[in-house]
């Protein structure tokens, strides 16, 4: 059977990480050093990685014979993992040549970092070209591929931080696009959604905080308004020692304002 | 003179950078900021008055604002 006759595998990364095969079986990873050449694999998107640079990134304080030794069982997990019937000296999934490895990214059917990165660039070009309006739908399949941080769960290991804090960045972009568009269509609820969805994961966005009080004031919320200010001004104080910046307290003050002017009149 | 690159940082953590930075840095002394989050456009000239220091520029790119900053106290 030929790479391409192969059942394609399916990846989720982003959130709980799952490998399948053809969507059907689920792949139970022999050891967590195999599961891990694998995610590092994955992030090169079929470019070669020689077996030093592995060695080096998964087993940084080992004896280069040791990481060797160690790299040889892993990898030999690893095509057991994929293909538990198959060779556990090489894989269809998993190519090498000349101590390179890398993907055979033509049998990948789905990874959903390569669809959410896809999905986030039309958005984004279609944004410049036709306006926010237009390309909305199109952020709104973005964010509904986010599932999750880059393979939560692994806070450990540094060489996956670059591209976990990357890929949450293009989220929050989404997320605070979303909650603005919906301010400003004057849809409060959606926008306080978004504004929630962001501030879980940028617990001190001023942007969000004041987007966030601006929504619940103009849906005649003010002391929910009120309550999140007080209750973001405390959290900055506890974790942080300051108060908040000028642009919220101003939010807050006009909040305020309008509040007393419309009690009066 | 020195240089403050806030770029790709969203607020508060700009304000943050900058207040340590001026709090840090001698009288007479300029500082160029460059930022990209919006809410930096209000938030720093409002903490130049704070500080005591006179904001002699403030000017908008494509995707950064940049100030400069001097110290006067």
């Amino acid at each position: 059977m030929t790479s391409v006759e192969k059942e394609k595998l399916w990846i989720q990364a982003l959130g709980t990480f799952l490998v399948s095969i053809g969507g059907k079986r689920v792949v139970e990873w022999k050891s967590r050093k195999a599961e891990e050449i694998f995610k590092l694999l994955l992030l090169k998107r079929g470019r070669p990685v020689h077996k030093d640079i592995i060695v080096e990134t998964i087993w940084p304080d080992v004896e280069v014979d040791e990481g060797e030794f160690r790299f040889y069982k892993a990898i030999s997990r690893l095509y057991r993992s994929l293909e538990p019937s198959g060779n556990a000296k090489r894989s269809s999934y998993v190519q090498c040549r000349d101590g390179a490895y890398w993907i055979d990214f033509s049998t990948v059917g789905f990874f959903d970092v390569h669809c959410f990165q896809e999905t986030l660039n039309r958005a984004s070009l279609i944004h410049e070209k036709e306006g926010l309006e237009k390309a909305v739908p199109i952020y709104l399949e973005a964010e509904n591929l986010y599932q999750g941080d880059l393979f939560e769960g692994n806070i450990y290991q540094q060489w996956m931080e670059s591209e976990r804090e990357r890929l949450k960045k293009d989220y929050i972009k989404i997320l605070s696009r979303l909650s603005i568009f919906y301010h400003e269509k004057g849809d409060y609820w959606k926008s306080i959604e978004y504004c929630l969805k962001r501030i879980n994961i940028e617990r001190f966005s001023c942007e969000a905080h004041i987007l966030l009080m601006k929504n619940y004031a103009l849906k005649g919320e003010v002391f929910e308004a009120i309550r999140i200010y007080r209750e973001y001004e405390q959290t900055l104080k506890e974790e942080m020692g300051i108060g908040p910046s000028f642009s919220v307290i101003k939010a807050y003050e006009d909040i305020i304002k309008k509040f007393h002017e419309g009690k009066r009149s | 003179m020195k240089r403050l690159d806030c770029r790709g940082l969203s607020c508060p953590f700009p304000l943050l950078k900058v207040r340590e930075n001026l709090l840090e840095t001698g009288k007479g002394d300029i500082i160029e900021i460059l930022a990209d989050d919006p809410l930096t456009k209000m938030d720093i000239p409002l903490l130049c008055q704070e500080l005591g220091c006179e904001l002699k520029e403030m000017e908008e790119g494509d995707n950064f604002i940049r100030f400069i900053v001097v110290k006067r106290i």
